[in-house]
């Protein structure tokens, strides 16, 4: 049903940083973020500056999100689906 | 006689790179001809420690290079942000050697108070839990963390970026540098030496073999005193997060990009850089054991690497005895010596590499007679 790289699947809702984003069911979540109007999925530390999805295949991590219930992971190694609650890394995760 | 190159080094990681950096500072002409994506390359895979702290407590000249040159890297990092603009990341904050129970930690005093009687200017120092807790406001350290001795000797790098800076700053310098070579054969000729990679032809006065493991390749033919016995170490690294923890460490590193580093493996494999399941296991367990929290931390990557060691660990400078104008050069702590082998250790070379200041370290001990 879902080729993991098209959206064909049917149309879902997730939220990044808790607002409410449209994306298809299996799609890849680095795309998503590719259609937003902010792209950013990071902010570097300790450069401060932005970054988004790059490579596209697992290799730069410069796409790593926080996703509820499973943590940091490189946005376009992760497929969408419905309810996925996204975060923006804008700040580093705490040791403890 | 006149060739293109006085110089050729053979081997463009971490060592070639800084004899090359340093010896094309001194106006020599220079090539580095670097290995293809196939060849071991241990630089790549360094922890990048420049760890003072109980090296060469069998080999006193050993602790004295290595002294000079952690006490060089701050003038050296500085001088290779200039040039080539980048920053090598490079911190002295001092070292923590973790010990998880008494009886280490009873060792390390020994080491620290052994070396230190040899070594008017060493300093260590054993800290109790109480003083660690205080030192490390951010960390939550395990049950079993009893002591560490510290020194303010010690420090890190990136060593990645070390690598990048020594080669762009050596080509800034005038050098040349040549990658993707397999040099196939170093043949004497009149006045020098003809060097014949898959690509290029290249003749020089002088070779200086930093070939890391793959310097063997060269013992028999060129009649190189050199023996090594290459140990895997394996890393995990995990993702970032705040940056709690600025000192090196035995086995944990948290670059300054907040990425932590944890170590190490000790394997004899052969060749092998395989990473394996009991390697993770073993680091994770050590790691933890110092910083429970580390657990939480998804692990991105592991990897191995094969370190240059000699049978005593100690770094070998040494000629043929058949072809005085082809030099040796193997040691375990690349990054360490850097600072050194771009500086007093390139002058030594560019003089002719014959005066016995590095008498020391030749390689004749593994080759000839009972120790071999």
């Amino acid at each position: 049903m879902t080729s993991g790289v098209f959206p064909s699947g049917s149309a879902v809702e997730i939220t990044v940083d808790g607002r409410v984003v449209a994306a298809c069911d299996g799609e890849l979540l680095a795309a998503v973020f590719l259609r937003l109007e902010d792209i950013h999925t990071r902010t570097s530390f300790p450069s401060a500056q932005p970054r988004a999805p790059y490579c596209m295949m697992g290799v730069c991590f410069e796409c790593d999100v926080h996703v509820e219930n499973i943590g940091t992971i490189r946005s376009c190694q992760q497929t969408v689906h419905a309810g996925m609650k996204v975060e923006r890394q804008d700040y580093p995760k705490r040791l403890k | 006689m006149d060739r293109e190159f006085e110089i050729a080094i053979v081997g463009g990681g971490v060592v070639g790179a800084a004899i090359g950096y340093g010896l094309a500072k001194l106006g020599r002409r220079v090539i580095v001809i670097d290995g293809a994506d196939d060849a071991l390359r241990a630089s790549r895979t360094n922890f990048g420690l420049i760890w003072v702290q109980g090296k060469g407590d069998e080999c006193p000249e050993y602790h004295r290079i290595t002294r000079q040159s952690a006490d060089l890297w701050p003038a050296f990092a500085m001088e290779l942000k200039i040039l080539t603009g980048i920053d090598v990341e490079h911190r002295r904050n001092g070292g923590l050697l973790f010990c998880v129970s008494e009886s280490q930690a009873e060792e390390e005093r020994i080491i620290g108070e052994k070396m230190a009687g040899i070594h008017p200017d060493y300093h260590f120092e054993m800290l109790d839990r109480s003083r660690l807790e205080n030192m490390l406001p951010d960390i939550r350290l395990g049950p079993q963390v009893c002591a560490a001795s510290f020194s303010h000797m010690d420090g890190d790098v990136n060593p990645l970026l070390v690598l990048r800076a020594l080669l762009d700053g050596f080509v800034r310098l005038g050098g040349t540098l040549a990658t993707g070579e397999n040099i196939y054969s170093i043949t004497p000729i009149l006045g020098g030496f003809r060097l014949a990679t898959n690509a290029l032809t290249v003749e020089a006065e002088r070779v200086i073999v930093a070939a890391g493991n793959d310097s063997t390749d060269f013992a028999k033919s060129l009649d190189l005193p050199i023996r090594l016995v290459p140990e895997r170490g394996q890393l995990l690294i995990t993702e970032r997060v705040a940056p709690v923890f600025s000192y090196a460490a035995s086995g944990i590193r948290q670059t300054v990009t907040g990425t932590f580093q944890l170590g190490t493996t000790n394997e004899r494999v052969g060749r092998s850089v395989d990473v394996t399941s009991g390697g993770a296991r073993h680091i994770a367990n050590r790691a933890l054991n110092v910083m429970p929290d580390l657990g939480a931390l998804r692990v991105i990557r592991q990897w191995g690497g094969l370190r240059v060691l000699t049978p005593d660990g100690v770094p070998v400078y040494d000629r043929s005895r058949r072809y005085p104008g082809v030099h040796v050069v193997a040691c375990h702590s690349g990054v360490t010596l850097a600072a050194l082998h771009s500086g007093p250790f390139a002058e030594w070379l560019a003089a002719g590499g014959r005066d016995p200041s590095y008498a020391a370290f030749c390689g004749s001990r593994f080759t000839m007679g009972v120790a071999a």
